[in-house]
């Protein structure tokens, strides 16, 4: 209801003075090469900021931009609910949020014209709205199929809009249409019913509840969907902006995008129409294609070119008003009454603080010669108003209208007034000659100061006591009751320092700044200073002020934000567009609407931040994460395979008034603890080994420290299979069974080699005992003692061989093996002995391969073997014993036919056993014993020679 | 800037006032006038690419609901899309309609962007060509027979 009634007051005041704007910027698209075309803009959820244009869909949050979805035009984009829908001129439908993208539709079969509009209703239904071609619906729960949604009168839909009870309202070219969630057609919205204009091309629901419909000749108008019984009313009843191209209402404030005439900014707060042309007055486009209000109360808006703009209607710049130029303003106060008082050249005018063109500028004229200036104002609680001069005196301006004059011939202490304040019913004054105290009862009083009496500033403390800022003296405390003044601070510091500005903060503690002090805090603790050194600081300060629990400098470089709990600073200047304005001094005030007001060059500047512009953080939104270039999701459970260990953290600062100042920290639990600083919006970790890991952001803006708390994403990274537990366990057991084999085949070899040992020694001794054989030695010395007599020189060569014989065996005793010819030769040398004595009884037959050569066998094997021949076979002239020695590949056989003897002789019955056990320690091949056709054969086998 | 001008008279349309619906093709290389032949050749060589786009086209519907049977004048709004140099912009352009028993005659102004339409003009000349074309209409549909 309150709306109707100041729609009618529109009429009056559409031509009052647009001279009001809100800060905007732009921002330049670019991502790469490519600078996509912004002909549609949405902010999403989250503050993301999502472009569609001819290029493409692409997200942003107004300092870095990147492609989201390139497949061609966007021909439509609405939010959902955790990001946004987008419709591609080829058919493309697809829902994007963060860093992923799901296609919807790809094909464009089903419907014959062109997606125009989309919308998620509450129940998360997605509408699609056709130029051509009607409604149609996707259902949340129907696996992407589309249904045509029955009931419009016109199938040219513009726009579409969720209503909150759910349902959609869509905007045709022939009025509007409200459906329910399943479809059914509610109600009608047609200038039959009170729209202005059939053709809406924008639709839009406020915070208060209402449908904003914008048409395309007749302006905005809006209603209750829930209610019919409510008429439909105009923002604007006097429309002649053209087309409207998008509409926003938030926190009071409507926001009208038109396509021919910039942004149009209305007030609903203050109850008549309050224009703010702020694209035409900062020579920004007045072509305005699509506009989306962000988080912070901002909106951002497109031209259909590669810049994206932000307007912030929390900085208001007033440039001037009612033909009053305002960037030549002197002083400044604000009243008791919420008014704002400011004074240019002699005039003082009075304004409303929230600067609604319904009322007109107050004025009064002083009289003054132009080129004095009205230095200080002060607004008192009786409704006075006071006016301090250079070289003038002081001005009392009552609320009846009547004026008076003071100068120095009144009891004024000097002419020159540089601040008038007020406690009670005295109205204090510094000026240029001392502290002047008026009150109706006493008239002026002048309290005793020390110094050159020059003040800046005082400040009635709550106390009863009064601070004065003092040029060279410092700062000087009036008791309360009189009495002369004190220093107060650090008086052991022989240099003299100024003080400018004073202030109170809502704790009571006066704040004071000079040049090169930083910001004083005057409390029972003394005098405590801070930041004297920061760059904005450093410049001249124009003035301080204390604004919802911070203290505010406004100065040449900067206006600089002082929370006093935690020390921190933030320069407001820079992401409110106040660097390079300056002011004069005396330019700051707050008024009791919770508005900053500053005076500059530029004009009156209210700032009226939002909370968490002023109080709280620099918001940081982890907006994906990628492996590679495949997004990943940030809601299923973060366990990636170890081979995924190339990540990619995107992460952005939405709802910020200057993301381009945002400056972000990362680290990355579990990896390093170390905290890096960036710029980009996204860190790359590659080669990460498996781990629990936590990646943690925060941002702050400019050089200062980050102010947000840290935003984490924790994920795990796992280890390959071979480090999972089953397989170190696996791979433990395995180890541990190879050592033990290990062991075991150590300890059979040296088993084997002890036995090896062991044997050899024993054959050695049967070797040698078997020579020893007193046996042979008798038969051989028989023969020798027969040979003697009869054939001397036989006899020499038998000693000679049977000496040949005894060394070779010395020789060959330690060997494990010997060449095969090696073992002939010794053979024979044996034979030859035995042949003495035996004469033609026996026979020895070698006949072995010439590479058989290569072999080698265990020495004394073939004269142990033809010894056992001897042994144990008869041998006569008439039937010889043939022992036949022969190697054939690996094998060496002796064979002897078996003619047992039968006096046998006794036999140790080591001999064969003996090679046996031999042979086994050095070849997997048998010794084989056998008869085979009246013979005795042993079948030796041959050993490669080991190099 | 220079003022640049330059007309046809060999744009063809039609009109059906009984669904209200529009088409107008106009043949973009019969544009004449200009203030030298050089400048005819630029616009259809360069900036207008005849030979690959040789039409604009504008069609769509007329939102008013209004009997263009009868005679009389209407004020009437033309919605559509409109195509030049091979890009489509929806457009809705204010129209009026005089319905004599002739014919009907429709007298419209209205601006085309270049950049809408993705007509590049060299920096060099940028300061010679505006961003914005206005274009002046006025054609004379003939009655050819009779709605059923």
């Amino acid at each position: 209801m309150r709306s109707r009634w100041w729609a009618g007051l529109c009429v009056l005041t559409a031509s009052a003075a647009l001279a009001q704007y809100p800060y905007t910027r732009a921002f330049q698209l670019q991502d790469g090469n490519t600078r996509p075309d912004a002909r549609l803009v949405i902010v999403d959820p989250q503050g993301m900021i999502w472009v569609g244009g001819e290029a493409g869909l692409f997200r942003t949050d107004g300092d870095h931009t990147r492609a989201s979805a390139v497949q061609g035009s966007v021909t439509a984009l609405a939010t959902a609910d955790r990001g946004v829908l987008a419709a591609f001129a080829d058919g493309l439908l697809v829902r994007a949020g963060g860093l992923m993208v799901d296609t919807l539709r790809s094909d464009t079969a089903w419907r014959k014209a062109p997606i125009r509009s989309l919308c998620m209703d509450v129940a998360g239904s997605i509408w699609i709205g056709t130029y051509g071609d009607g409604l149609w619906r996707m259902d949340a729960d129907a696996a992407k199929a589309v249904v045509r949604v029955e009931g419009l009168f016109d199938d040219h839909v513009n726009a579409l809009c969720p209503l909150p009870a759910g349902g959609v309202a869509a905007a045709t070219d022939l009025g509007i249409v409200l459906f329910d969630a399943k479809g059914r057609v509610l109600r009608h919205v047609r200038e039959e019913e009170g729209a202005t204009d059939n053709l809406v091309l924008a639709l839009t629901l406020g915070d208060d509840g209402h449908l904003w419909a914008g048409t395309d000749r007749r302006g905005v108008f809006h209603f209750d969907p829930n209610d019919a019984a409510v008429a439909v009313q105009a923002l604007d009843s006097v429309w002649s902006f053209g087309a409207v191209s998008g509409v926003h209402v938030r926190d009071g404030l409507s926001w009208v995008a038109t396509r021919g005439h910039g942004v149009r900014v209305y007030d609903l707060r203050e109850r008549s129409g309050c224009y703010m042309p702020g694209s035409e007055v900062q020579g920004l486009g007045a072509r305005v294609l699509a506009l989306s209000a962000g988080k912070d109360g901002a909106a951002w808006w497109c031209d259909g070119s590669a810049r994206l703009f932000r307007s912030d209607a929390n900085v208001l710049f007033v440039p001037q008003h009612e033909g009053v130029d305002l960037r030549h303003v002197s002083a400044l106060c604000s009243g008791p009454d919420g008014r704002i008082h400011f004074a240019v050249g002699p005039r003082i005018y009075g304004h409303a603080a929230a600067f609604a063109d319904a009322e007109h500028l107050s004025q009064r004229e002083l009289d003054l010669p132009a080129e004095v200036p009205i230095v200080s104002l002060h607004a008192d609680s009786t409704g006075d108003l006071w006016a301090g001069t250079m070289g003038r005196g002081v001005f009392r301006i009552r609320p009846d209208g009547t004026v008076q004059h003071f100068t120095e011939k009144d009891g004024l202490a000097n002419n020159n007034v540089l601040r008038i304040r007020s406690r009670g019913d005295a109205v204090w004054m510094a000026t240029l000659g001392g502290v002047a105290a008026w009150s109706a009862a006493d008239g002026f009083v002048r309290p005793e100061l020390p110094g050159n009496g020059f003040l800046y500033d005082l400040l009635p403390l709550p106390d009863g006591g009064t601070l004065v800022a003092s040029d060279g003296g410092g700062l000087v405390l009036l008791p309360e009751g009189g009495g002369p003044g004190k220093a107060v601070g650090d008086t052991a510091d022989a240099r003299p320092t100024s003080y400018y500005s004073l202030a109170l903060d809502e704790q009571g503690n006066a704040w004071a700044c000079g040049p090169g002090t930083g910001l004083c805090v005057y409390s029972v603790n003394g005098l405590q200073c801070t930041g004297a050194d920061h760059a904005v600081l450093l410049s001249d300060v124009q003035g301080i002020a204390a604004y919802r629990g911070r203290i505010l400098a406004f100065a040449e470089r900067g206006l600089l934000a002082l929370e006093p709990g935690t020390g921190r600073m933030t320069d407001l200047g820079r992401m409110f567009g106040l660097e390079g304005v300056s002011g004069e001094l005396n330019a700051l005030c707050t008024d009791l609407r919770g508005g900053l007001w500053v005076a500059t060059n530029e004009g009156l500047v209210r700032i009226t931040p939002t909370t968490e512009t002023l109080h709280s953080t620099t918001p940081v939104v982890l907006v994906g994460w990628s492996y590679g270039k495949e997004p990943l999701s940030l809601r299923t459970d973060p366990h990636l395979g170890s081979d995924q260990n190339f990540l990619t953290f995107h992460f952005a600062s939405t709802s910020t008034p200057a993301p381009d100042l945002v400056r972000f920290q990362y680290r990355l639990v579990g990896f390093d603890g170390g905290i890096l600083s960036t710029r980009e919006r996204e860190i790359t970790y590659s080669r990460l080994p498996p781990g629990a890991y936590e990646f943690q952001i925060r941002a702050g803006v400019g050089d200062t420290t980050p102010d947000s708390a840290w935003t984490s994403f924790a994920f795990t990274i796992d280890a390959p299979w071979w480090r999972r537990p089953w397989a170190v366990f696996l791979g433990v057991v395995l180890l541990s069974a190879a050592f033990f084999g290990f062991i075991r085949m150590r300890e059979e070899r040296l088993r084997l080699r002890d036995r090896m040992e062991k044997e050899r020694v024993r054959f050695q001794l049967e070797a040698v005992r078997s020579q020893v054989n007193p046996h042979f030695l008798f038969n051989s010395f028989n023969t020798l003692i027969a040979l003697i007599e009869e054939d001397t020189p036989k006899a020499v060569r038998q000693v000679e061989d049977l000496s040949t014989f005894f060394r070779n065996i010395l020789q060959v005793r330690d060997k494990d093996l010997i060449p095969l010819a090696d073992e002939l030769r010794l053979l024979e040398t044996y034979f030859g002995l035995e042949q003495r004595r035996f004469g033609e009884r026996i026979r020895l037959v070698v006949d072995a391969d010439p590479d058989a050569h290569v072999f080698s066998v265990v020495p004394l094997t073939l004269q142990l073997l033809v010894e056992n021949a001897l042994k144990h076979n008869s041998a006569t002239t008439a039937q010889p014993l043939i022992v036949r020695v022969s190697a054939h590949g690996p094998t060496l056989e002796v064979r002897n036919t078996l003619r047992p003897r039968l006096a046998e002789e006794t036999s140790t019955a080591y001999g064969l056993d003996s090679i046996r056990q031999r042979y086994r320690a050095l070849t997997d091949r048998p010794v084989e014993v056998f008869q085979e056709a009246g013979d005795f054969v042993v079948r030796i086998p041959l050993i490669t020679a080991q190099p | 800037m220079e003022r640049i001008s330059a007309h046809l008279s060999s744009a063809k349309g039609a009109v059906d006032p009984v669904a209200r619906t529009f088409a107008v093709q106009i043949p973009m290389a019969d544009f004449e006038g200009f203030n030298s032949p050089l400048q005819r050749e630029h616009f259809r060589e360069n900036y207008l690419e005849t030979e690959r786009y040789p039409y604009a086209v504008f069609k769509g519907r007329i939102i008013e609901s209004v009997d263009l049977s009868a005679p009389g004048n209407y004020d009437v709004r033309a919605k559509g899309p409109l195509i030049v140099h091979g890009v489509e912009r929806e457009r809705i352009i204010e129209c009026r309609v005089v319905v004599a028993p002739e014919g009907v005659r429709v007298t419209a102004n209205f601006e085309v962007l270049l950049e809408d339409h993705a007509v590049r003009v060299p920096r060099v000349v940028q300061q010679k060509i505006a961003p914005d074309v206005s274009i002046e209409v006025d054609m004379l549909f003939e009655r050819v027979g009779t709605a059923p």
